[in-house]
């Protein structure tokens, strides 16, 4: 089920309802049975998957609970293999096939690539990363093992993040499943605005911006110059409404139903460095990568080198998390070089800043970091939506040239949403922006009902008359 | 706040939505009367024709009705199929009593997989919103569920996706044109006397060769997919000749000119059992006129593949004016078989 669908509009309130409605003791199998519904509208038949997931982990928890010593390790290994393996099975195994024949033939020895005709399961990458972070926390003996079969499965399964996150920790979510939820108005209330805010950024800025980045991306060799540049622009916001909204949806709705989700974002584009960048941007994935990748590597408690390698691995394996292509290794890599490169320069730009006296925390300079930042990661953008290596070349030669005889976008709702689309991105760092000053939530929440409704029904009529109504995927289901 | 005024609250919101969607839902039917269908429909009410046009865009576009002159009228609407017309006709022979005949398209097209599918009933039920009269054109297993929602559609029009997106266009444009000088964008616009044509001067010979071979051949696949002989269309397009015979109503057939391009892109498809659907019903209609190749020798009357420009449309017509007079002259007089031989393209009936 998508979120931006009839189908999710409908299942929702019936799923809310009947969880208040219910006696306590129905209330997580009834979760368990919506979340297996939600997942099989998209391919039913992978729910397979997921329940041998479920098995391995529970299992691997409660041996790894019981076992002393080596034993420990040798089952969490079982488990992170058996996690890893349907990953490489379902993800990655046609991109190394793929590699390893044209490397065998570029070495002289032709062999064709043996390719797996299997679809990616939605949010496969998100599943197993949340399932291997229970493992593990469970073997660090910071969490028990979970007894009880049903709570981990809806542990697994919650319907509002299975697909795209947030990636969750045991420790926050799992102890939510053994506490009674009453109903709090408040608290609804709360959720409804978050998903209320979610489906903006997915159907109004997120749909209308991937019109123009469409254009740019998927016919890479056809604009130059500032169509490329305004195609790039839009696909940074895009991706950023689109992941986002989704994000704040899943929360808002495992907020109404009485769960608290991990904070996903916290408006990223106004970080000043890439190192803020990546504490404001898929914040649950990149702690799991912290948590579980570059601390256990050492993070930066070891030799210099050793430090830039843990950091480079680590942007890469993220890279590759994303995707089983060239392309996301590449913007990985790009986030990792940006890292180690503001760690090579820190020295100087300290020395210049005083050179200048200008404070760190200060406006100007943090508005220059923000603004380089903003770029960094647009440029790195590129190779992310690319669909090749070629085309991100190609794009990022284009953007050199200049373009004859003014922009060359089509304006598939006409020019006037053209213009609301770059509106739409103003209005978001406005928001945004406001954000980064007070809880704008509990603002509106603290006006009188007339205001508060009024912002309410303003919402709605602007999805309903400015949004992208067609049910388009979010893009990070694709991971 | 307890559950139960929160409850209230989300109803009282609600209702609150509802009544803003009645509200969008009645602006949308005051904007809709600008819409194409209802001028027609308009025109037509205002009209004394002795003879009808009927059909889908080729008629729609080129038949002028101008150059036709008040004894005809015209009810020809893009993307119309047999169920449509048939509705229509139904409509048009009770509404005007003097009528005397009907010009129907007999292209090969009529009876193609696309023209066959069903994408609701909502647009019949401009013309009949009765269970017993829709069935039998729209025959599915779901045909009950399929009913309900198109009658919801029809007095709910904004319920369904599409109309919205059309709704949002219009009041876009409205709120543009507050701000900025008028420009027209519609490029579909019907004339004072019904006909419809493209608001651009673009004529399919501008384009290269290459360009009109392609988009001659997609047309073709478009419009010859077989089958070319769809159940569902026949059924109703023998109700039609059922009707028209139960008024005495004279049907004249015309089949439409095609591009040379076309003509050619559509030798790769089989188009005999649509031929064969007109053959086996010649006999109920008093002539048909083939004008497939009438332009072949002016090119640039064509607009695109297979429709032709305002120009072309009226030197068309009055082509089609004059052999439809010949028909109705011969069926008038008395004791005559009503069998009209074509003039101008030279096949007709049985031929």
């Amino acid at each position: 089920v998508l979120f931006n669908s009839l189908h999710f509009l409908i299942f929702f309130p019936i799923v809310a309802a009947l969880f208040f409605a219910a006696p306590t003791r129905f209330r997580l199998p009834l979760l368990f049975v919506a979340s297996c519904y939600f997942y099989m509208a998209l391919i039913p038949a992978y729910i397979i998957i997921l329940f041998v997931l479920i098995a391995v982990d529970y299992a691997a928890g409660l041996l790894i609970d019981r076992a002393q010593g080596p034993a420990r390790k040798r089952i969490l290994l079982i488990s992170l293999v058996a996690n890893i393996g349907i990953l490489g099975v379902f993800k990655y195994f046609n991109f190394f096939s793929e590699n390893i024949a044209a490397l065998s033939s570029a070495l002289g020895v032709p062999v064709h690539p043996v390719l797996l005709g299997l679809a990616l399961p939605i949010g496969l990458s998100f599943h197993t990363f949340q399932s291997m972070s229970y493992t593990i926390e469970v073997y660090r003996g910071r969490w028990k093992a979970e007894r009880n079969l049903l709570v981990y499965a809806v542990y697994v399964l919650f319907f509002p993040q299975m697909v795209a996150g947030p990636i969750e920790r045991p420790y926050n979510l799992l102890p939510q499943f053994h506490r009674d939820v009453e109903f709090d108005a408040e608290r609804a209330t709360q959720g409804l605005r978050l998903m209320l805010w979610g489906f903006i950024m997915k159907v109004v800025v997120a749909d209308r911006l991937a019109l123009y980045a469409n254009q740019v991306f998927d016919n890479p060799g056809g604009h130059h110059g500032l169509t490329t540049a305004l195609g790039i622009y839009c696909f940074s916001f895009q991706i950023y409404c689109d992941f986002a909204g989704y994000s704040t949806i899943a929360i808002g709705a495992a907020r109404l139903l009485g769960y608290r989700l991990m904070t996903n974002f916290r408006t990223p584009y106004f970080a000043s460095s890439v190192a803020e960048f990546w504490q404001r941007w898929h914040i649950s994935l990149s702690s799991w990568f912290r948590d579980y990748l570059y601390i256990p590597l050492g993070g930066n408690r070891v030799p210099r080198w050793r430090w830039y390698f843990n950091l480079f691995f680590v942007f890469l394996v993220s890279g590759f998390w994303h995707g089983a292509n060239w392309t996301f290794l590449v913007w990985g890599g790009l986030h990792g070089l940006y890292l180690i490169g503001s760690i090579v320069i820190d020295p100087a730009r300290r020395a210049a800043l005083r050179l200048l006296r200008l404070r760190e925390t200060g406006r100007l300079v943090r508005f220059a970091g923000l603004f380089l930042t903003f770029h960094l990661v647009t440029l790195a953008w590129v190779f992310f939506r690319a669909h090749s290596m070629g085309d991100a070349a190609l794009i990022l030669r284009n953007l050199t040239r200049p373009e004859p005889g003014g922009l060359t976008f089509e304006y598939p709702l006409g020019a006037v949403d053209f213009t609301l689309a770059l509106l739409s991105i103003v209005a978001l760092v406005g928001v945004d922006a406001l954000r980064g000053r007070f809880r704008l939530g509990e603002a509106i929440a603290a006006r009188p009902t007339w205001q508060r409704w009024g912002v309410y029904y303003a919402s709605v009529i602007g999805i309903l008359f400015f949004g992208v109504l067609t049910q388009s995927r979010f893009i990070y289901f694709q991971f | 706040m307890s559950p139960r005024a929160f409850i209230q609250q989300l109803a009282w919101f609600a209702t609150g939505l509802l009544l803003l969607f009645v509200a969008c839902s009645i602006h949308y039917m005051v904007l809709s009367r600008r819409d194409n269908m209802t001028r027609q429909l308009a025109i037509f009410a205002s009209a004394r024709p002795e003879f009808l046009i009927l059909g889908d865009s080729h008629p729609a576009m080129n038949v002028d009705m101008r150059t036709l002159g008040p004894r005809y009228a015209t009810l020809a609407y893009p993307q119309e199929n047999w169920r449509e017309i048939f509705l229509k006709a139904r409509y048009a022979l009770a509404a005007k009593r003097e009528l005397r005949g009907v010009v129907i398209p007999v292209d090969l097209h009529m009876f193609a997989a696309y023209r066959a599918e069903d994408s609701g009933m909502t647009n019949s039920m401009r013309f009949t919103r009765a269970y017993a009269d829709l069935e039998p054109l729209y025959r599915s297993p779901l045909f009950p569920l399929r009913y309900l929602k198109s009658l919801i559609v029809y007095y709910a029009p904004l319920c369904l996706g599409p109309n919205w997106s059309n709704y949002r266009g219009l009041v876009l444009d409205d709120i543009q044109d507050a701000f900025a000088d008028h420009a027209p964008r519609k490029r579909i616009e019907v004339d004072d006397f019904g006909t419809i044509y493209y608001s651009d001067s673009k004529t399919f010979a501008d384009l290269p060769q290459v360009t009109r071979e392609a988009a001659a051949h997609t047309r073709a696949g478009e419009l010859f997919r077989p089958p070319n002989d769809s159940e569902s269309l026949v059924r109703a397009f023998d109700a039609f000749l059922d009707l028209c015979a139960e008024r005495h109503i004279a049907v004249v057939g015309v089949r439409y000119p095609l591009t040379s391009e076309v003509q050619r892109a559509a030798t790769a498809y089989d188009i005999r059992p649509a031929e064969e659907v007109y053959r086996k019903r010649g006999p109920r209609m008093a002539a048909i006129l083939d004008y497939t190749h009438l332009m072949d020798s002016a090119p640039r009357s064509f607009r695109d593949e297979d429709h032709l420009t305002r120009a072309g449309a009226r030197a068309f017509t009055r082509v089609l004016g004059r052999d439809l007079d010949q028909v109705w002259g011969r069926l008038a007089m008395p004791g005559e078989a009503p069998v009209a031989r074509n003039a101008s393209a030279g096949r007709a009936a049985g031929d």
